[in-house]
């Protein structure tokens, strides 16, 4: 039975794929989007993986904040390995009138342990272009210096306290990911020089960092280094960093995307599924009449079953492996035509991981969707089978198609989250495209029930229009969930992209400062205040200014005990994973908002209180009355909370995650940093002055740095744009294959109805009007999930204010209106591109 | 006065053995109230000439007028505004609008066709068939003989000056097909319409005032 069951498959299959394209491709686009994603990001992965001590810098590296290395920590380092020291910081660049914030690092002459950066335009060996020579120190800028400054190889700025003569283009850092200086000016110059200027004092802002080339790198070896540091110096504030910590973040990063792309990819398979299962239910009404035959020749049920699963699963089987085909090609494809202008360390291959994943994904997504069609098919009594089957006639789907297409189900999101780097995030995002298909079905019920019942009330060819969507072989079972998942999808995505790209032009330029100053002299306060006053900012206004002390510190202990990292809310790791900016202040800033505790008298002069940002205090476990303890200039404290706040953090305001109160840290005299709204003309007039009087001020233009925001979010924007894209083209091919299936059907309509009298026009305008509404229906409830979905991913991921994307909505539910209507006059002219008279003779 | 009349018609469609002539010089006239019945074997250009006298399909040469307006060199859409509420066709195999109810299949003839009172009409034209508790049904939902019925009455509902039927009983049995006979021979005696009637059962042609035979592309 099993070689007959084979036989009949082979000899069917031998007719072509006519019917299959679709099907095909819907599988062949799912297989692709996940082979490609996982193709990509693994490589990204293995790129990141292979490069991590490169981009570490050494085998193992220190780092300590606000200070250098002591002398006895040096020499505990050097006893272990050759060592180089980096120091990163912030300062003014100033240069041929120009004023702005430079990334300066500055490196010791062992500076590359590993690699080399890459030069351009002078001198190649970046220890001779940093050199003290002809009486001046030797600065290497990226090319966003030589752009912002308008400066050329050889001309002079000043960095900070140092004049440097600028003796060679620095393209890409030894340890750095991308371009150097992409996110504005950088440069690199000589330890020397700042030591010597007096810059890099204890207690001053920047951040020190050695790199270690042990003289054994074995894995044990490292551990012991590692473990002898710990031991050693963490009271002292000093970080270990290993090769993995190098590319931690980023491959989180990777992981995360990954997780939404695969979803994506499996969204691509749902939306197309519609296709799948058009297809294959088109396929088996033209095989009724051979199953009917079959089983009235004596052919069994299990001989019906396995000659067409084997048929369909063969056909599923070949568009998954050309999709994925295509997803291993994909990475090769996309560093061929992108790859100088990717950021990211790759090594390219065929990773079989991914691919397997794809393949199988695929296969189940063809078996979920085309199983009841089967069912139906092959439950059908060969008495009915003679007769012409109409949907009000379609027999229930059977048990064991019902259950196995529950285990397909089941299959899917399983397979889907356990090959996740995140499961959890996995499962959330296929749970609400799941929801969001479910809701897509349900709502083309509604419609087909409501063109019923608006039918009758029409006339003419417009009830003919809602008729079609109300009755037996309606579009709105195929339109909605095909078309109106990946509306949603591209809703969601660009409402997101619309709402944050709004925040950085314009409510974060009319709320935020326009002006960040920090490194303000403790001592110099006073001077400062004066300056901005002259250029006519009221710094009485806390709307306009306002300014506080400057320190880092990092969180040590909760509640007494020593602080476990993982303990602490993943949302909330930033506070405690990290030094981070610290501050207090006597009375309570105007728009700190608490949600629990009080505020400490403006005079308070006792025990150490802080004020915990609420959510941070929710993730660390905090509430009113616990202890945290910090190190703070290299000094253990401890503080009780007093109160949670909450903090606008696009906003003007306290938006630290800890303020502490006064008196107890005065006595440390730290610098200040301020914040003011100021026009063009007076940023200017204010970045001058300072310069002529407290050049250590360093100014951030907060202008600048949010094109640059812009600029990437407008990047990454296209990247998920073109992912979402993919879903909506399954929809679009499930549209094209129910347009092609219904040219067929609908030429006997347009024939009849020529017959009656219709014109061409009057013809194509039905067709246009009734997929044009089925259009609008699904980009209706596209645009209604779209929406619902983002405003939660805005409000509370990004914390952004909402605006309503109007402008981008009815631009997608246009296009979708616009596409759906050409697709109908397509259908149409198809239908009447025969006279009435061949086809009604076809007939 | 003539209600249909043909000339020297002849018609050559391709195929995939090159061309084919279907009708070969036919002359064919009906007068106003006449029914004629046209029998012939299959494939001897019955339904064809239905087509072309119709104007639903062109004939390669000759002339045809149809209620007084010539059919030649006329664009698809003035030969459809022509038709409207004055020519009827029924077919075979029924040809109903799969979508839409019994009643909405026959409104929707009478709409296109601009005639007032479409509601009515269609329910009364339905009624006549028979059919008054089948008017929310699909088309799927009916037997042959009553889709039948239900396409008889969508060609009578508006009334028209000439029907044309193609075998309007090829798909029935004797019961049903005695009673679509019987239906459109006497809507005919009523109305006064014009009848061209294509079938194989000489029973129903003897009923026609006049019955022609169709062999080989000529009308004898």
């Amino acid at each position: 039975m099993k070689s007959l069951s084979l036989k009949i498959a082979l000899r069917e299959l031998a007719g072509g794929f006519n019917g299959f394209r679709v099907y095909l491709a819907c599988l062949c686009l799912g297989a692709f989007a996940i082979a490609a994603t996982g193709s990509v990001t693994t490589s990204f992965n293995r790129g990141l993986a292979a490069e991590q001590r490169t981009l570490l810098g050494g085998d193992i590296a220190f780092t300590v904040v606000q200070r250098r290395a002591t002398p006895d920590e040096r020499r505990w380092m050097e006893t272990r390995g050759a060592i180089s020291e980096n120091v990163t910081l912030n300062v003014m660049g100033d240069a041929g009138g120009v004023r702005r914030q430079v990334d300066l690092r500055a490196v010791d002459n062992a500076h590359p342990l590993i690699g080399a950066p890459e030069l351009s335009g002078g001198i190649d060996t970046l220890s001779k272009a940093l050199a003290f020579q002809d009486g001046a120190w030797g600065a290497a800028v990226s090319a966003t210096t030589l752009e912002q400054f308008d400066l050329e190889i050889g001309d002079k700025i000043r960095l900070g306290p140092v004049d440097f003569e600028i003796r060679t283009r620095l393209d890409r850092e030894s340890d750095g990911l991308g371009a150097a200086g992409a996110f504005g000016p950088a440069a690199t110059v000589s330890l020397g020089a700042l030591i010597e200027a007096g810059r890099l004092t204890n207690g001053q802002l920047f951040r020190a960092s050695y790199r270690m080339l042990p003289a054994s790198a074995s894995l044990a070896d490292l551990d012991a280094i590692a473990a002898d540091a710990e031991a050693a110096w963490s009271e002292n504030g000093l970080r270990v960093r290993r090769q993995e910590d190098a590319v931690d973040g980023l491959q989180n990063l990777l992981a995360m995307l990954n997780s939404f792309l695969s979803v994506i990819g499996v969204a691509a398979l749902v939306a197309g599924g519609v296709g799948v299962a058009q297809a294959t239910s088109a396929f088996l009404s033209t095989r009724v009449q051979s199953i009917a035959a079959f089983k009235a020749l004596g052919a069994n049920i299990g001989l019906i079953r396995s000659a067409y699963a084997l048929q369909l699963g063969a056909l599923a089987a070949l568009g998954a492996l050309i999709g994925v085909a295509l997803g291993a090609a994909a990475p090769f494809a996309l560093f061929a035509v992108a790859g100088d202008r990717i950021p990211l360390p790759q090594i390219l291959s065929l990773y079989p991981a991914p691919l397997v994943q794809a393949f199988a994904l695929s296969l189940i997504a063809a078996a979920l969707f085309a199983l009841p069609a089967f069912g139906r098919a092959s439950a059908t009594s060969p008495a009915a089978l003679f007769r012409s089957l109409t949907e009000v006639t379609k027999p229930p789907v059977p048990r064991l198609e019902r259950a196995l297409t529950a285990v397909a189900a089941v299959a899917l999101v399983a397979i889907a989250a356990a090959t996740s780097p995140r499961p959890l995030v996995t499962l959330m995002l296929l749970g609400g495209a799941g929801g969001a298909y479910l809701v897509l079905i349900g709502a083309a019920w509604l419609i087909r029930r409501a063109a019923r019942h608006i039918s009758p009330k029409l006339q003419g060819l417009r009830r003919i229009a809602m008729a079609n969507l109300g009755g037996p072989g309606s579009l709105a079972p195929t339109i909605a969930p095909a078309l109106g998942l990946g509306l949603a999808l591209l809703t969601l995505v660009a409402s997101v992209q619309d709402n944050l790209l709004r925040q950085v032009r314009e409510t974060a330029p009319a709320n935020i400062p326009s002006l960040v100053f920090s490194q303000i002299p403790g001592d110099a306060f006073e001077v400062f205040d004066e300056i901005l006053v002259r250029e006519g900012i009221d710094i009485t206004d806390p709307d306009i200014y306002r300014r506080a002390p400057q320190m880092i510190g990092r969180v040590i202990s909760l509640k007494g005990k020593p602080l476990v990292e993982e303990d602490v809310a993943e949302s909330e790791r930033w506070v405690v994973d990290g030094e981070i900016g610290l501050t207090y202040i006597a009375a309570k800033p105007p728009v700190a908002e608490l949600s629990e505790g009080d505020w400490w008298p403006e005079d308070y002069d006792g025990p150490l209180l802080v004020s915990v940002e609420h959510d941070a205090a929710k993730g660390l476990g905090l509430g009113v009355g616990d202890a945290i303890g910090f190190r703070i200039f290299g000094r253990e404290i401890e503080a009780k909370v007093a109160s949670l706040r909450r903090v606008d953090w696009g906003g003007f305001g306290a938006n630290t995650a800890f303020i502490l109160s006064p008196g107890m840290l005065d006595a440390a005299n730290p610098p200040h940093f301020a914040v003011a709204k100021a026009n063009a003309a007076s940023e200017r007039a204010i970045i001058k002055t300072l310069g002529e009087i407290l050049p250590d001020v360093v100014v951030f233009q907060t202008r600048t740095f949010l094109a640059v925001a812009a600029r990437l979010l407008g990047n990454i924007a296209i990247a998920v744009n073109a992912a979402s894209g993919i879903v909506t083209a399954a929809g679009l091919l499930v549209l094209i294959g129910a347009f092609a299936a219904m040219t067929h059907k609908r030429r006997s309509e347009a024939a009849l109805l020529k017959t009656f009298g219709a014109s061409k026009n009057e013809i194509l305008a039905l067709y246009a009007s009734e997929f044009a509404v089925a259009g609008a229906a699904a980009a209706f409830l596209g645009g209604v999930m779209g929406v619902g979905a983002a405003y939660p991913v805005v409000i509370n991921v990004f914390e952004a204010q909402w605006h309503f994307p109007w402008t981008t909505i009815l631009s997608i539910s246009a296009i979708a209106i616009f596409a759906a209507a050409i697709g109908g006059a397509i259908t149409g002219a198809g239908a009447l591109a025969q006279s009435p008279a061949q086809v009604l003779r076809a007939r | 006065m003539q209600a249909l009349s043909l000339e020297d018609i002849f018609l050559t469609l391709p195929s995939a053995s090159g061309p084919v002539e279907i009708l070969k010089g036919v002359d064919f006239a009906a007068d106003a109230g006449e029914t004629v019945a046209i029998v012939g074997p299959s494939g001897s250009g019955k339904s064809s000439l239905i087509s072309v006298a119709a104007g639903l399909e062109r004939a390669t040469s000759g002339a045809a007028t149809l209620l007084g307006t010539s059919l030649t060199g006329r664009s698809e859409d003035d030969l459809a505004r022509l038709r409207r509420g004055r020519v009827s066709l029924v077919f075979q195999s029924f040809h109903l609008l799969p979508t839409m109810t019994a009643f909405d299949n026959v409104r929707a003839a009478l709409e296109i066709a601009q005639i007032a009172d479409a509601d009515a009409r269609a329910r009364s034209a339905l009624d006549a068939v028979g059919l008054s508790a089948r008017l929310n049904h699909y088309p799927g939902q009916l037997s042959g003989g009553e889709q039948q019925r239900v396409a008889v009455a969508r060609a009578l509902a508006p009334g028209p000056d000439i029907i044309f039927a193609d075998e309007p009983t090829g798909d029935l049995d004797s019961v049903s097909s005695a009673g679509v006979a019987d239906l459109l021979f006497g809507n005919i005696e009523k109305t006064g319409a014009t009848l061209v009637l294509v079938t194989h059962d000489l029973e129903i042609a003897k009923r026609a005032d006049r019955t022609l035979e169709m062999r080989d592309g000529h009308l004898s």
